[in-house]
C-alpha cells in the first residue's frame, strides 16, 4: 500500500514548485478565463442553451440570461468566481514537477494530460451549476432541485477542486511507476538473452 | 490518496481498489452529513464562533484591534465572516478520508488524527488570520490570497501530513 515517496525529499520541492506557479498562475488567469468563456459559448448550445454565451468580467465568468421580455427589466446573469474553480491548476503542475524521479518529457506529458482533464472539470461544473441553478431560485426541491445543486456544487467548490490534481498526480505517479517497473523487468531479460546467445 | 508497490503482487491492485473505494465513501459520507442542518448547528457554527474569537485575539498581537460578533471578525477598516468553508473542516474531512481509508493499526490511526487535526487547525487559523491582515491592509490582493494561496496552501498541507503519516508512522520500519 505504499506510495514510495520520500516526504522530507518530496514536500520541500512541492513548496517550490507551488511558490513558483501560483504567481505564474495569477498572470495566466486572464487567458485561462477567455479560454473558459469561449469553451462554455461553444458547448452552451449543444446543452440546450442555444440563446445565452458567457463572458468575462474581473475574475468572473459570466453567463447572461436570454434578455429579458421587459426592455426595462435588468439583465441578469450567472456568474462563476474564476479563482475558486481553477487554483487546482497550479496546483496539478506544482505536483508533477515536484515529483522526484519524474524526467522532464514524462512531467510535460503529464501536465498536457492533465489540464484538458481539469479544464472539462471546470466547463463541467459550471454547466451542472448553470443547469440546476434555476430550480434553486424557483424554490424548488429534491434532488433534481435546490438540494441537488448546492450539494453538488458545495461538493465541487469544498472537495472535489482540491482533491481533482491530486488524483489526477496519483494516476500520473501509478502509470510512471508501471512503466518503470516494466522497464526494469526488460533490462535483466534481455542481459540473460545476451549472455544465453554468447554461450 | 493510497497507492501501492510495483503490480504484479496478488491482491495488491485490489487492495489499492477497495482502499480508495473506501476513501470515495468516507468522504462523500462525511460530506453529506456536513449539510445536514444539525451539523450546521452542532458542529459548523460552534467551530467557526470559536474561530473568530481565536482569530481576533491573535490579531492583537499584530496590533490589529478585532473583535468577534459570531462568526463575525470586525476590525476598524474591515470585516469578514468565517463561514463553514474557512472552517477548515473540509479538508480535515478530505485527509480523515484518507488517513481511514489506508491500511494501518489503530495507534498509527490515532497519531495521524491527532497529527492532522492539531496542524491543520492550527494552519487554518494562520489562514483566517492572515487574511484579515490581508483584506486590511491590501484588500486588492485579497482574492487572490483568498481563493488561489490559502486554498491550495491548506489541501497540499493534509496531502503533506497524510503523506508524512503514510511513509513515517503508517509504514514505519517495525510495522
Amino acid at each position: 500500500m505504499r506510495l514510495g515517496i520520500d516526504p522530507a525529499r518530496f514536500v520541500p520541492r512541492l513548496i517550490f514548485f507551488l511558490i513558483l506557479c501560483l504567481p505564474l498562475w495569477v498572470l495566466l488567469v486572464p487567458a485561462y478565463h477567455r479560454v473558459l468563456a469561449t469553451g462554455l459559448t461553444v458547448v452552451l448550445p449543444l446543452v440546450g442553451e442555444e440563446s445565452r454565451s458567457a463572458t468575462v468580467w474581473r475574475d468572473f465568468i459570466l453567463i447572461p440570461f436570454a434578455t429579458p421580455a421587459q426592455p426595462e427589466a435588468r439583465p441578469q446573469v450567472e456568474g462563476f468566481r474564476g479563482y475558486l474553480m481553477h487554483y487546482n491548476v497550479p496546483l496539478f503542475a506544482a505536483l508533477i514537477l515536484a515529483t522526484p524521479g519524474f524526467r522532464i518529457a514524462p512531467s510535460l506529458k503529464a501536465l498536457a494530460l492533465g489540464a484538458p482533464v481539469l479544464y472539462a472539470l471546470h466547463l463541467g461544473y459550471m454547466i451542472l451549476a448553470m443547469k440546476l441553478y434555476p430550480y434553486t431560485r424557483a424554490g424548488a426541491s429534491g434532488i433534481g432541485g435546490g438540494w441537488g445543486y448546492r450539494w453538488g456544487a458545495e461538493l465541487y467548490l469544498t472537495i472535489v477542486a482540491q482533491l481533482a490534481p491530486i488524483l489526477l498526480w496519483l494516476l500520473v505517479l501509478r502509470s510512471q511507476r508501471r512503466r518503470m517497473t516494466a522497464a526494469n523487468g526488460r533490462i535483466p531479460a534481455r542481459r540473460k538473452a545476451g549472455k544465453e546467445a554468447a554461450a | 490518496m493510497a497507492d501501492g508497490p510495483p503490480p504484479g503482487r496478488s491482491g495488491t491492485g485490489s487492495a489499492i481498489g477497495i482502499a480508495y473505494i473506501k476513501f470515495g465513501a468516507l468522504l462523500l459520507g462525511l460530506f453529506t452529513l456536513s449539510q445536514t442542518s444539525l451539523a450546521d448547528r452542532l458542529v459548523f457554527e460552534p467551530v467557526a464562533r470559536g474561530i473568530a474569537r481565536i482569530a481576533s485575539g491573535l490579531l492583537g498581537l499584530f496590533s490589529i484591534n478585532a473583535q468577534a460578533d459570531g462568526a463575525i471578525i470586525r476590525t476598524e477598516s474591515f470585516a469578514a465572516l468565517v463561514d463553514t468553508n474557512c472552517t477548515g473542516l473540509f479538508v480535515i474531512f478530505i485527509y480523515l478520508s484518507a488517513l481511514l481509508a489506508y491500511r494501518s493499526g489503530t495507534r498509527e490511526k490515532l497519531i495521524g488524527v491527532a497529527l492532522g487535526f492539531g496542524a491543520l487547525f492550527v494552519l487554518n487559523l494562520v489562514r483566517v488570520v492572515s487574511l484579515v491582515v490581508v483584506g486590511a491592509v491590501r484588500p486588492d490582493m485579497l482574492n487572490v490570497a483568498h481563493y488561489l494561496v490559502w486554498q491550495s496552501v491548506m489541501i497540499v498541507a493534509a496531502l503533506c501530513l497524510w503523506l508524512f503519516w503514510a511513509e513515517r508512522v503508517a509504514d514505519a520500519p517495525g510495522h
